[in-house]
């Protein structure tokens, strides 16, 4: 099951990477953009991932801190005709050993995790008159080893979802 | 003979550089990264200095990279013009595609991933390490130091873990690169002599010129002789506890800057 965190104020990360897109790249196609950290978590549970995730973060900080963030199990595109959303997950190239963080967990909130994964996700809100794809994937991610934004293409690597 | 030390929103290390170059004698100003391309003209070399610009937004150095300045810089480059970048300015060079320039392609051939020890993130260090040089003769910053020197350095960073595309061509290449090692100058490829998972111990590299070097650690903090920690196990270190150490190991770097731009312009 997965999760989606996102900052329930603001985000600054998203809020310097759209000025960076808009000021200094000069895309304003890109209308806005939203950040997730993306947990994917391998369970033995009954639970729903709703369910799951109110229990895991009501009875830790691991996953996110309730103060300032929430989270989705599901993404959701943006409500306005004239734009679409496309979202692309960012994740390092190596793999990465999280099983202390799964031991936590596991011992503080009584579950039975058996792995764990962090990406994060972007949502970039692309002006309908575009190829909202297209544009995502010629502008704000590297192509051919060329800079984008979201991603380093020399140490992540980066998939499109589908909501 | 003067130089820009590049002021972006967030640098914290734009004084201490400014001192370095002060105390060896070169006419330095802190310049705003929004300063327009013909004041910046003037300069005849640039560093681009430590800090968190755009408090490391996205990735460290990356909101930075796409800064108008970065095209002027990169052009400077290109025309033979001293770059240098310590730690954020190393980030932001690499986010650019300054460096490395190896082979032909106009595009990015490293990156600076977050510290990695153990197969997991290691976080941000901040510490006192040692690293030699290969290729001392081919950079205008470290022609002043032999290929043998074993210097102690402060690192402070949480992205400092260089990665290649090509890592043949870094292998192989004649330019000048700084190599994390212990204090005997053995390069061990493990941490904590590798301090944050570099490939092949890499702390800094040149370009093919010499004229561009991103260097992580911090030369402006091994200036001056109170600059080295008295516990360190290394001559330096027992110099400074004897009271006789004068200079720190990294005002060569500084001094090599100076006489380069009085020889050349």
């Amino acid at each position: 099951m997965e999760c989606f965190v996102y900052q329930k104020h603001i985000d600054l990360h998203a809020v310097s990477a759209l000025e960076a897109i808009h000021g200094f790249m000069k895309l304003h196609h890109c209308k806005s953009l939203r950040r997730f950290v993306h947990w994917i978590i391998d369970v033995d549970t009954n639970l729903s991932s709703s369910d799951f995730f109110s229990n895991v973060t009501s009875k830790s900080y691991y996953l996110l801190n309730p103060n300032k963030e929430a989270f989705l199990t599901e993404l959701v595109d943006v409500r306005d005709d004239n734009v679409e959303s496309v979202f692309i997950d960012v994740f390092p190239k190596v793999t990465l050993d999280h099983s202390a963080l799964v031991t936590k967990i596991n011992q503080h909130c009584g579950t039975a995790i058996t792995s764990i994964e962090k990406r994060i996700t972007w949502q970039c809100n692309i002006d309908s008159s575009q190829n909202s794809q297209e544009f995502v994937l010629a502008n704000l991610l590297p192509s051919d080893q060329q800079a984008g934004i979201l991603a380093n293409p020399i140490y992540e690597s980066f998939c499109l979802l589908t909501n | 003979m003067t130089v820009a030390v590049i002021q972006f929103p967030g640098s914290n290390c734009e004084y201490e550089t400014l001192e370095a170059l002060t105390v060896v004698g070169v006419d330095a100003d802190v310049v705003p990264w929004n300063t327009d391309d013909g004041l910046l003209s003037k300069y005849q070399g640039f560093i681009l200095p430590g800090g968190f610009s755009f408090q490391d937004r996205v990735r460290a150095g990356v909101v930075s990279s796409k800064l108008p300045i970065l095209d002027f810089i990169k052009l400077k480059a290109e025309e033979g013009f001293p770059v240098l970048g310590i730690c954020n300015g190393c980030q932001i060079l690499a986010e650019a595609g300054v460096l490395p320039d190896y082979n032909q392609h106009s595009s990015l051939q490293m990156g600076l991933a977050p510290n990695m020890a153990n197969k997991g993130y290691h976080g941000f260090v901040c510490d006192w390490v040692y690293v030699k040089i290969k290729h001392t003769q081919a950079s205008l910053f470290t022609r002043y130091f032999d290929d043998t020197d074993v210097l102690p350095i402060q690192i402070n960073h949480g992205e400092g873990n260089f990665k290649f595309y090509n890592s043949d061509l870094v292998q192989n290449s004649l330019a000048t690169q700084l190599l994390y090692c212990d204090e005997s100058g053995d390069v061990t490829l493990s941490y904590p002599v590798n301090p944050n998972g570099s490939d092949f111990n890499i702390a800094g590299l040149c370009n093919k010129s010499g004229n561009v070097l991103a260097m992580m650690p911090h030369p402006e903090r091994g200036m001056f002789w109170y600059h080295v920690p008295r516990y360190l196990h290394h001559d330096l270190a027992a110099q400074r506890r004897d009271g006789d150490l004068l200079v720190g190991p990294w005002q060569k770097m500084f001094e090599s800057l100076r006489d380069y731009i009085k020889e050349t312009y």
